[in-house]
């Protein structure tokens, strides 16, 4: 019965691959690499000292210019002459494929779900300024790591490193400059990228408050004790007979409908007034016959929407809620409250809400 | 570097194409990232109209506001109030919403009575909106797939030309 709660941060995790590991460990680490690259270089409690955001140079968006595209088209002619018959194998092939792509696919129907914090929040360069803050995060994720323990091995994921799409964005253009500069043998993204996991953020799973369910258990018995009691009365000698044939039940209703049609004939009779004397003092003087006409007028609308409300009324049934024991079998009820304790406070409350009606 | 060539003159190199390979990977990423965030939207959506059209079956009875009122498949035939239309921009397919403007379109709020209460309207609005998110979703889906395609044609490519 639990519930998911919704996605927290959006970012990718990339698990680099040992390739690409092995490249990483490679690069200058100075205060222009990305906090988790330096991270993956220099082990888990490495802080970069930089100033400036990543943001300017993360949010460069990839675009395709126009030779992009021609060359796109001209390797799509050479590649695919048969368009349409190879691109059905290829997408058949491309979602085999246990790469990046497929998770994609398969992510709307199951999201497994894990806390979402880690403590390799992407790029926060400014939390790492102050040493305090340093000091007090591993003992933060400690707790939370003791208070997530059912959480399985996926915990253990989590402490690992990872890349974010921007880390991965710094190194495409950290190899465009290298290759720009003229350095020899210079890897391209693609083939850095292969073989690493890239994995979606997990939702949050919501525990059911246990007090909660009890609540529901507990509210759901005595409907059906109530459905019960009512389905039983007509066999039941002692209750047979027990509301309808009571004194105080008949006088009430007696008083209900009486005072419903006493309601009707005193709108009725306002409604003549208004027509025989009311538009008199507003109009000035008129004859006698034009303003019987017109009281009768007013009358008669008045009972027409009058009459509506007293069949309304005139049709339902007086209910006199039980004032006997409510409540479910025993085996529902939790030994904390026992039944007595709660179920006058609930038939006291049902005859409340029957005068608010 | 230069074995492209001995194809086609106008082929494109290995290294452009392994270029253009590193742009639509890198791409994707992002796509993948929208996606979670186009979903995020409409997960969000749908949960404010939700909420609003249980407030107006708590307000008019259950009875008023259940399945029981949706037209089922003996009731008269209408259209669709909004339908898509593919369209294609530099060589990506697109999908995006119409008004329909055909004449027997049905306002959904008239199976629920004449009067109803100011919520309906509001989850009315918060549904009709999630359309444009979901509209939204499957532009980004069209080009994770199309990017899925042209990452193997070049991989193919590439492996060719090698």
């Amino acid at each position: 019965m639990d519930l998911k709660g919704s996605l927290v941060d959006t970012n990718l995790r990339i698990f680099p691959s040992n390739s690409l590991l092995d490249y990483i460990k490679k690069l200058p680490i100075n205060n222009d690499v990305p906090l988790n690259i330096a991270r993956l270089v220099k082990g888990k409690s490495y802080e970069a000292k930089r100033k400036h955001d990543l943001d300017e140079e993360a949010k460069i968006p990839v675009h395709f210019n126009s030779t992009d595209i021609e060359n796109l088209n001209k390797i799509k002619a050479i590649t695919k002459i048969d368009d349409n018959t190879e691109e059905v194998v290829e997408k058949e092939e491309t979602e085999v494929k246990p790469e990046e792509e497929t998770v994609t696919v398969e992510k709307t129907e199951d999201k497994p779900t894990t806390p979402e914090k880690s403590e390799a929040k992407p790029v926060t360069p400014e939390k790492t300024e102050d040493t305090s803050t340093e000091e007090g995060s591993p003992s933060k994720d400690d707790s939370k790591e003791q208070s997530l323990e059912e959480m399985k091995i996926e915990e253990d994921e989590e402490e690992d490193l990872y890349l974010t799409t921007s880390d991965i964005d710094w190194l495409y253009i950290y190899l465009q400059n290298q290759r720009k500069k003229g350095t020899e043998n210079v890897p391209y993204l693609n083939t850095l990228l292969e073989g690493s996991d890239v994995r979606i953020p997990k939702n949050q799973r919501i525990k059911r408050n246990p007090v909660l369910e009890a609540r529901c258990v507990k509210l759901r018995a005595q409907q059906e004790a109530r459905e019960y009691r009512k389905m039983t009365k007509s066999v039941d000698n002692v209750r047979l007979r027990f509301p309808e044939d009571s004194i105080s039940y008949q006088m009430k209703q007696l008083n209900r409908q009486l005072i419903a049609i006493g309601q009707f004939l005193i709108s009725i009779f306002a409604g003549f007034l208004f027509g025989f004397r009311g538009v008199e003092w507003m109009v000035g003087n008129l004859d006698f016959g034009f303003r019987l006409l017109l009281g009768v007028m007013c009358a008669l609308v008045i009972a027409l929407a009058e009459i509506y409300f007293l069949a309304k009324k005139l049709n339902e049934e007086l209910n006199i809620p039980e004032t006997v024991q409510l409540g479910g079998p025993p085996k529902f009820a939790d030994g904390r409250h026992n039944n007595y304790e709660y179920e006058p406070r609930v038939s006291k409350k049902a005859i409340d809400k029957e005068h608010q009606d | 570097m230069s074995l492209g060539t001995a194809q086609d003159a106008n082929a494109p190199s290995v290294a452009e194409a392994n270029e253009l390979l590193d742009k639509i990977v890198l791409k994707q990423l992002h796509l993948m990232e929208e996606k979670m965030r186009c979903e995020l939207n409409i997960e969000s959506s749908i949960k404010n109209g939700s909420i609003h059209l249980a407030k107006s079956r708590y307000i008019m009875g259950q009875s008023a506001v259940s399945t029981a009122r949706l037209p089922t498949e003996s009731s008269a035939d209408f259209s669709a109030s909004t339908v898509c239309e593919t369209v294609e921009e530099d060589g990506i397919k697109q999908i995006k919403v119409i008004e329909n403007d055909a004449e027997n379109t049905v306002n959904p709020l008239r199976w629920f009575g004449v009067l109803v209460p100011q919520n309906m309207h509001k989850a009315q609005n918060i549904f009709q909106n999630t359309i444009n998110f979901i509209v939204e979703c499957v532009n980004v889906q069209v080009q994770l797939q199309t990017n899925l395609k042209y990452i193997g044609m070049l991989r193919q490519y590439i492996n060719s030309v090698n």
